[in-house]
């Protein structure tokens, strides 16, 4: 570094944003409202479950407390979820680190790029008794979710044109999802345990022999299963 | 300063008209309606994600009107390196648009990886003239574009400065081989909040490197102005735009509203205004270094 003064007086400068004072008031203002509406503008479920100025409050303390880490401001905000966890005033509403994973999880997948469609052809060529060591990766944007919490009713029944029965048992209800950018858009499904197992598998890397060890039902099943996870562009 | 390809676009390939910076709200209006807009300012740092859902709003427009890309996420005042990675990705963006300037601030926007998604001001050293001219080559290499480079909206002033912000925006210009971006609403605001002469700005800058303007407006909060694009072109900001349009000649400007957005008619009317003007100013009188 050939500017010592240039970089002293940006980190000086950067302390005093941060700090509370009154000179720097603008440029703080600018980047904590920047930060806030990133949150804000992905997370309209969670803001609508506590409110406009409790989201707003939430919003500016994680933006002061979790840094921005890239120039696209669409990237902020992964973590909410688990900062929510250890948010004592959230307390109150234990789904909402659950709705806040699945609203970031949608955003991700609506600005995701598109997976390459794979071809079964390629599974069947294989011979049979090699399949199992076929190997499949999560597609791009593609999150798998599994709340106690029937979290997908819950942002089902907090959409804006949502008019019928808002009730939610929040008891026995457990959502198992996978969220992706399917070729119908980015959007959610509710899967069984087994096949969010089987995917669970495939994103730490296991063949298909492996992933499926513990699948319990016939093979054609797992055949569906598969079907059904690259016709949807969940696995690439 | 040498790029690896030729640019297949150019400041000179914009009318010396006022386009519009585009923003969400007027999407539809545009695509759908189809009104005569000179070019569009696209604000890259919206547009580089894979999957942006805007892409298609994008391309129907730039195959209708050139369009120039106008980043805020460069930090070409910065301390950290460069961010390789987005500049990939800016580059990527300006390979598909192909737009006729490319362009982003005299500013900073981030120090020790920690993003602040603002335009934070410089202390205007000796010693930061060559630090910024060499990213900003840099910047250029990697886009494979020569690049213009904006003046700021000034909040707070570093004592340290040692020269004016026109004296080193027109030294980092000289050394980078770049292009500058005049905003005369940014001239104005920083004019009036640390206590410098508008004009004097306007009338110092280089000729031959004020490839385009931008206009808008701003709104006063107790003692300062803030650069907020909330309202519409006040008068004496008008008044900036005239002197350096005279100074200047014809140039392509930019009408940027981020708040308080009107009807896309009600942009038009007001960015017609600026056309006006710029009819009658004389044409480029020195031409704009490609």
């Amino acid at each position: 570094m050939r500017c010592p003064l240039l970089a002293e007086l940006q980190r000086a400068f950067a302390r005093e944003l941060f700090a509370d004072g009154a000179r720097l008031r603008v440029h703080r203002e600018t980047t904590l409202a920047a930060l806030a509406g990133a949150l804000e503008a992905v997370h309209p479920v969670c803001l609508r479950l506590v409110g406009a100025d409790f989201f707003h409050a939430l919003a500016r303390r994680f933006a002061r407390e979790v840094p921005s880490v890239s120039p696209d401001l669409s990237d902020y905000g992964t973590g909410l979820g688990d900062y929510l966890e250890r948010f004592e005033p959230a307390r109150a509403l234990p789904y909402l680190p659950d709705v806040a994973r699945l609203e970031w999880a949608l955003h991700r997948a609506r600005h995701a790029a598109d997976g390459a469609a794979l071809a079964l052809s390629r599974v069947a060529a294989l011979p049979e008794a090699r399949r199992g060591e076929l190997s499949f990766g999560l597609a791009p944007g593609t999150t798998l979710l599994d709340s106690v919490y029937p979290i997908d009713r819950i942002w089902r029944t907090n959409q804006p044109d949502f008019t019928d029965d808002a009730s939610v048992c929040l008891d026995a209800d457990p959502a198992l999802l996978v969220v992706a950018r399917e070729p119908r858009g980015a959007c959610f499904t509710r899967v069984s345990r087994a096949e969010l197992d089987l995917l669970l598998g495939f994103a730490r890397g296991l063949p298909l022999e492996r992933a499926s060890a513990a699948w319990p039902d016939t093979a054609e099943s797992l055949g569906a299963a598969l079907a059904r996870a690259v016709e949807a562009r969940w696995i690439g | 300063m040498a790029w690896s390809t030729p640019r297949r676009s150019s400041p000179g390939d914009l009318p010396a008209r006022c386009g519009l910076a585009l923003r969400p709200a007027h999407y539809t209006a545009l695509v759908e309606e189809r009104p005569e807009v000179p070019f569009l300012e696209i604000l890259a740092e919206n547009h580089v994600q894979p999957g942006d859902p805007a892409r298609g709003v994008l391309e129907t427009l730039r195959a209708r009107v050139p369009v120039t890309l106008h980043s805020v996420g460069m930090s070409l005042g910065g301390i950290d390196p460069l961010d390789a990675s987005h500049l990939a990705k800016l580059r990527a963006l300006a390979d598909d648009l192909e737009p006729a300037l490319v362009s982003d601030h005299l500013a900073w926007a981030s120090l020790d990886g920690r993003q602040l998604h603002d335009l934070l001001p410089l202390p205007y050293l000796e010693e930061a003239v060559t630090h910024v001219a060499e990213r900003v080559a840099r910047a250029q290499d990697a886009l494979g574009r020569r690049i213009a480079v904006e003046n700021v909206s000034g909040y707070a002033r570093f004592a340290e400065s040692e020269l004016a912000e026109w004296e080193f925006l027109a030294e980092v210009a000289a050394r980078a081989d770049c292009l500058i971006l005049l905003d005369v609403n940014n001239v104005f605001v920083s004019a009036a909040n640390l206590g410098f002469s508008a004009e004097a700005y306007v009338d110092s800058l280089p000729l031959e490197r004020v490839a385009q303007l931008h206009l808008a407006g701003h709104e006063a909060s107790g003692d300062l102005l803030l650069d907020t694009h909330g309202a519409a072109v006040p008068p004496a900001v008008w008044s900036l735009f005239e002197r350096a349009v005279v100074r200047f000649g014809a140039r392509p400007a930019v009408l940027e509203r981020d708040r308080a957005i009107p009807p896309l008619g009600a942009l038009l009317d007001e960015a017609r205004k600026a056309d006006a003007l710029l009819a009658r100013a004389r044409p480029h009188a020195v031409s704009v270094a490609g």
